[in-house]
């Protein structure tokens, strides 16, 4: 077939645009990731901040730093900003940076598209960010936009949803980005049942979001016409019903936490079996566990609602389903201890926080199926034990698999090692704090002190210093992060191609740093054989 | 010449196109199927 010669042609012949050129109007896999990865990377110290401000007023009982309108802002905007602008472009950064590398690719296959998906998100977050500054402040009512309670926002109330809006239009792009690069720009020998689980838990993320990101931009649309053109979607007094907007916030809710996660997953199976030095326990085993999971998080929403009321079908139905997405899960904790079984085991940074994720994770996991069951959840609903629950699953799960991404990765895309030493001084103090902070709000859930209030009865004070501690300390042990990256990248020594002994994977098999265009001619097929894991 | 005229190869080309419009297309219907339902359902 003759080839269609565009304007595209010359781009394995030159590097990257000089000066603001290079980054605004980027189509380069790697400089998109790395954008994604910066913004992540401020919107993670812009929601920790959020973060100290909540913990520093529960450091005591009674009032004392910000009135209660604020702290409702601050939980609510903590969570859109962790989730939306931290964790999601997180993982948008690292598959930027990994899915072409690690197929065979040069590229993703819509550069231009990427280009988009990214620059939409800065608009959408300073939109966001812009509510704390108007007439009536940020969104109050929770990161899950109940009505009636939302309805009764600001001028800050139109923003937020057209921000939600916004994001939502990027992580769609996004993921449709990633699906067409997996499907269609494998390199030859590079099959759907050999290529890293990596790209393979990307590949189920992205349908997930693709599926589901677009109920929530209805679920906000309707809200918004319910505010300003007089409908009654919500609305109990027009013939609505605000428990509708419920279910179909959790139909997306749900699965978003397995689009949080489902990458995570996919890094930990990388990195166990490079510092384990033998190849993952399962392969097959995991790739069917995360399509297990994708598919469950369909038929697990009302767990959320158990309060709300149902039916004793429903309640059973839903209890049971989401039990059951601890077979897949558990599938993957024994993979991931039956990899380390007899490996020899090295403890370098991306190990080290990959090791915690496994434990940490775990417990989330746990205290998860303790919600999963009705009458305790009747006791444990809205209060912090939920609290302790899902920071769990999010921090020790998401954000130290983001952690262990970066340090595991960072040589390969700078070309230079950081200091070993600072960074396993960050996970040892992440660790530690993680913990100081969230496990006591196990206790505090248990002894019923509700989640989102700024003031709270005496009895619960201990354990709310001991957790408030925990998160300063937490806090300022991230200012590590980007220190140990900014010496890295200034002054790194030089790092092999290698980079870790047991590395196994098409990534690895490109110089440190790759090339700006990873795989202009694709891996020959001895390349293939000694990077392909299978 | 290799991988990157591979993937503009107009076979490809068009393949990719078409997932990504079906993959848009198929969000774009979510987003309406899910506002006519609730339509339906107030």
């Amino acid at each position: 077939m003759a080839h269609e010669h565009t304007a595209d042609d010359h781009h394995d012949h030159h590097g990257p645009a000089h000066g603001w050129r290079r980054w605004v109007y980027a189509t380069n896999h790697k400089d998109i990731g790395t954008m994604y990865l910066v913004f992540a990377c401020i919107m993670f110290f812009v929601g920790g901040f959020m973060a100290m401000i909540i913990r520093a007023e529960l450091f005591k009982p009674g009032l004392q730093l910000v009135d209660p309108q604020f702290f409702n802002s601050m939980t609510t905007m903590h969570a859109l900003i962790m989730i939306f602008g931290a964790v999601m472009p997180a993982w948008t950064g690292l598959a930027n940076w990994m899915i072409p590398m690690q197929v065979g690719a040069p590229d993703m296959a819509l550069p231009r598209l990427n280009n988009f998906s990214f620059w939409i998100l800065p608009f959408a977050f300073t939109l966001l960010l812009g509510t704390l500054f108007v007439p009536g402040g940020a969104p109050a009512g929770g990161w899950t936009l109940y009505p009636p309670l939302s309805l009764q926002g600001g001028d800050g109330f139109p923003m937020a949803i057209f921000a939600i809006h916004l994001m939502g239009a990027s992580s769609i792009l996004g993921s449709i980005n990633v699906v067409v690069t997996i499907m269609n720009m494998r390199a030859p020998g590079v099959g759907l049942l050999n290529m890293p689980l990596f790209c393979w838990s990307w590949l189920i993320t992205a349908y997930l979001l693709i599926a589901t990101m677009p109920v929530l931009a209805g679920a906000v649309t309707m809200l918004l016409t319910d505010h300003f053109f007089g409908t009654s979607f919500f609305s109990a007094s027009g013939g609505g019903d605000p428990v509708m907007f419920q279910h179909i916030f959790w139909f997306f809710g749900h699965p978003e936490v397995y689009i949080l996660i489902l990458p995570a997953f996919g890094i930990v199976s990388e990195i166990i079996p490079t510092f384990s030095r033998k190849p993952l326990f399962g392969y097959d085993a995991m790739v069917y566990a995360t399509a297990a999971i994708a598919f469950l998080s369909f038929i697990v929403w009302a767990h959320h609602m158990f309060t709300v009321g149902m039916p004793l079908a429903g309640q059973l139905f839903f209890t049971l389903s989401t039990m059951l997405i601890s077979i897949p899960t558990g599938v993957k904790v024994f993979n991931w201890t039956a990899t380390l079984w007899k490996g020899s085991l090295t403890f370098e940074p991306p190990m080290l926080f990959a090791l915690s994720f496994l434990f940490l994770f775990t417990i989330g996991g746990f205290s998860g199926l303790m919600l999963a069951v009705v009458p305790a959840d009747f006791q444990y609903h809205d209060t912090y034990f939920v609290v302790a629950h899902f920071h769990y699953v999010l921090v020790p799960g998401a954000i130290f698999a983001i952690m262990a991404g970066v340090y595991y990765w960072l040589p390969k895309w700078t070309g230079k090692m950081y200091d070993q030493k600072l960074a396993t001084w960050h996970f040892w103090l992440s660790t530690i704090f993680v913990n100081v902070l969230f496990f006591p709000q196990h206790f505090l859930g248990l002894a019923g002190m509700p989640r989102r209030i700024p003031d709270y009865s005496t009895q619960f004070t201990d354990w709310n210093m001991v957790s408030s501690i925990g998160a300063f300390g937490f806090g300022l042990s991230q200012l590590l992060f980007p220190y140990i990256i900014w010496q890295c990248v200034k002054a790194g020594q030089k790092a092999t191609q290698h980079v870790w002994e047991g590395s196994h994977g098409l990534e690895w098999e490109l110089t440190s740093p790759p090339p700006y265009h990873s795989w202009t001619e694709p891996p020959s097929g001895e390349v293939i054989k000694r990077g392909v894991q299978h | 010449m290799g991988t990157l005229k591979q993937a503009e190869d107009i076979g490809r080309r068009a393949r990719v196109r078409r997932s990504a419009w079906i993959l848009g297309i198929v969000a774009l219907s979510f987003y309406v199927a899910f506002i006519v339902m609730s339509v339906a359902r107030a």
